[in-house]
Order: C-alpha cells, then structure tokens, then sequence
C-alpha cells in the first residue's frame, strides 16, 4: 500500500474540517484582526456553539457570561479564542479509540493537547506565526487516524518488529508499510488545505534534522514535545514509547524543557477538567 | 449463587492516584490504584500488621527543578513526594521494619541521550531513597517501553501490575 492509497482508503474519516485551515491561514496574515476571525467561526454553526461552551467554561471562567463570538474575542483575546477553535475543530477527529494501537477513547485527544500545550511552552515565544505551534500539537498524529482505518490489521506485525528488533514504532511502520504515520499525517493535511506551515513540521517530526530548514524548529520542537507528552503519562498505546529521540532535534536545556512539562501539566489538568478530555 | 460477588467486594472503593500525587490508607475496603505510569515511577509500600498501604505517583527526580511547584505538589518528584509518604504512613501506625514495597514504571524511549531517559533517572532516584529508608523491596518492574497500571488491595496486601503484554499479581503480605 502506498500513502495515496491510504488517503483515499481513509473514506471513513470524519468529513475534511473547513474553517480550520482557513483559520491557520488568517493567523498568518500579521493585519488580521478579530472581525476576520470572527467571520469565519461564524460560518460554522458546530464550531461557533463549541467555542462559547467552551468560553463559558471552567478553564477560562469569564467574569460574565460569553454570549456571542464578538464577546468571546473581546474577553479572552484573539489567541485564545483561535486555541478553542483548535480545539473544538480537531476533538471530531481525535476523540475515537484506536483499537489497533491500543490507544483508548479520548487518548490520543488528551495525548495531542499535551504536544499542543507543551509546544506553547517551548516555542510559542518565539514563534512568528501566533498560535502554530498550538495547532502542530494538537494535529501531529492525525496520521495514526488514517493509519488505524486504513491498515489497522498490519499493526500486530508492526508491534512484533518493535519489541523483537527494538525498532521506534515510526522505523517499525517504514519497514512494514513503506511510511509511516507522521509522512500519513502530513499527506492528509495537505489534502485538507492546511498550509506547508503545518504540514512539513508534522511530516519530518520523527527525523527533525531532514526537514527543509525553515520547518527544522518546529519538526524538531514537535520531536521533543512528543517525548515530553509521555513524560506527563499522556502517551496512550502499545509500546507507548518505542521513540527514538534524535540528538540535536531541538536546542534546549533539559531542566527549562521539565520545567516547560511540568508547566504544560497543570494546564492539562485544568483543561482536563474543564473540558472532559480523555485520560489513559 | 453462582457469580454473586462476595460480600467484601461490594464495599471496595478505588483510590486513583494521579500523576505526581500520593495516597495512603488503612481502610480495608480500600484499592489505591494509578493508571499510565510510562517514565514516572509508582512505588507501593504496605505494612501487613498494621493493614496500611501507600501509593505515591512520581514524575520527575528532583525537586531542586522548582522548589515553588514542589511544595504545591511535592508529590511530583521523588525527593519531596516519598518522605512524605512514608511520614503519612507512619501516622497511620504501620512501621517501616515492617514495611515492603513494589516499584514500577520508568519506562525510557529505544534509543536517545540521556536527556530523554527521564526514566532510568526517576528509577534511581527512587531506589536511592527507599535504600537511605531501608525497606524491602520485594519486586521492581521497570524500565522498557511500556506503560503500566497498578492497584494494591489494602485489605490483603495484593499488587496487581497491568501493562499491553498481560497482568500479573504478587503479595506484599
């Protein structure tokens, strides 16, 4: 099987998410401001009751109620707002269980919330785009999604490669399939309409070093948040950590990057209980 | 009636552990569990006499990290969580010639610099306190690439560890 016919396989995905690629794009227009924002959510009648659920919830508690989208944007900022939009957008698609992998219902949303968190954490400072390397965490495995519809059966032979010849599961599903779910990920992104901005740093996440240098610090920021979502318990799964960490992925000192971890759990915890995320 | 549960069972209550958190009991009807142990390292200590078990869910080694989120949640690192522990069990009479403990997690990725085996660091954290504390340690189920769970029936001193190749049990009584 190559990866386009895995894509066109995955008939079963949830429909292709329309305002959040478009969403991405906005956020790298540096003019743009909230009523370009606003005006997209509007369109999406799901999207826009998710975002004042969520606005009315307990992890942002306003001091009154969010009634409209203008409200939302006015009280908890364009960036926040453009995180819940994330949130509610992806949550279709990572909520399911992952039989084949072993990944439970909710797992592998609460997993991407830890990257996305832990990636606001290491990079989102100096990251020029607002709010991407919330959106890379939050879609970094999407690919396991298509990979669990559209060869979930291989994954038995993909697991005894990895614990008989020690292989991370990515090299285990390269020697299997001939890719793996990062390059699946990618390739799904892309036909989704997402910008390279997203989908090049998902695609090189396993091997950082190989990827075109303006995505490096991303792929490799990805490489190590992926690794430090694990670390909080968040790596739902068979041979949950059967990762192989590249040297050099991402520049940072260890105990800035436990501090960054640390830091994303609590938020996790908060967001867990505000929002019922999955745990493992 | 065949398939009734037993009389005790429908008492038990579950105490989740989370991560970087502890808990210590001496209610019989009591099962403290805590469920994704990959690097962290979750140690059980039980004192059969005194019918007292705790749980403590540790996620990094030390605190020296940050001093302000240990005394928040001292529980997240070996060196402020354990002690604590142990005092709170000591409060609840068991004693610690008495005490035997099961240890689990650790788990590190295939290959990487020792910056990314948290795990092996978390593992010899641990043993380096419970060695200064002199208890017995009767099973340690650590390191690899797998998570694991595990509960301890207060009541009868019973270790369950789960991971993705299967569950086995041992006693701490």
């Amino acid at each position: 099987m190559t990866v386009e016919e895995l894509i066109k396989k995955a008939d079963t995905l949830p429909p292709a998410p329309e305002v959040l690629p478009k969403l991405v794009k906005i956020m790298k227009d540096p003019d743009t401001d909230s009523r370009d924002i606003v005006q997209l959510i509007s369109t999406d009648a799901a999207i826009m009751a998710g975002v004042l659920k969520l606005s009315n919830s307990g992890a942002y508690s306003p001091a009154s109620p969010v009634t409209d989208l203008n409200d939302a944007v006015a009280m908890l900022g364009i960036k926040e707002v453009y995180r819940i939009v994330n949130l509610v957008s992806s949550g279709d698609f990572l909520e399911g269980a992952l039989p084949s992998m072993e990944i439970g219902k909710g797992s592998l949303w609460a997993h991407s919330l830890a990257v996305a968190l832990i990636m606001d954490q290491i990079v989102g400072k100096n990251c020029e785009m607002e709010g991407l390397p919330y959106t890379l965490g939050l879609l970094h495995d999407i690919g396991k999604l298509g990979m669990h519809i559209g060869c979930g059966e291989q994954y038995t032979d993909i697991f005894k490669k990895v614990e008989t010849e020690r292989l991370s599961l990515d090299r285990a599903e390269t020697e299997t399939l001939g890719f793996d779910h990062a390059i699946a990920g990618a390739r799904l992104l892309e036909e989704w309409s997402f910008p390279e901005e997203v989908y090049i740093p998902i695609r090189y996440q396993y091997h950082p070093l190989e990827a075109p240098e303006e995505h490096r610090v991303m792929a490799g920021a990805l490489h190590v948040a992926n690794w430090g979502a694990a670390v909080i318990g968040c790596n739902d799964g068979r041979d949950a950590w059967a990762l192989e960490m590249i040297d050099g992925a991402f520049e940072i000192d260890q105990a800035e990057l436990e501090l960054a971890i640390v830091t994303a759990n609590e938020k996790l915890e908060k967001a867990r209980k505000a929002l019922n995320v999955g745990t493992n | 009636m065949s398939g009734a549960p037993s009389l005790p069972s429908l008492f038990q209550q579950r105490v989740v552990v989370g991560v970087g958190d502890l808990a210590v009991s001496n209610n019989v009807n009591v099962n403290l569990s805590t469920f994704a142990l990959g690097s962290c390292v979750g140690i059980i200590v039980y004192d059969k006499d005194a019918k007292v078990g705790g749980l403590i869910h540790i996620m990094l080694p030390d605190s020296t990290l940050s001093p302000d989120k240990a005394q928040k949640q001292p529980a997240m690192f070996a060196d402020t969580g354990m002690p604590i522990m142990f005092r709170n069990m000591c409060g609840l009479r068991a004693e610690r010639r008495r005490m035997k403990a099961f240890v689990a997690g650790g788990a590190s990725v295939i290959s990487g610099s020792d910056m990314f085996k948290i795990g092996e660091r978390n593992i010899m954290a641990v043993k380096k306190l419970i060695c200064a504390l002199g208890i017995q340690v009767v099973r340690a189920d650590v390191g690899g690439v797998n998570n694991r769970t595990i509960h301890l029936n207060v009541g009868t001193g019973e270790v369950t560890l789960k991971t993705p190749l299967g569950t086995s049990k041992l006693s701490l009584s």
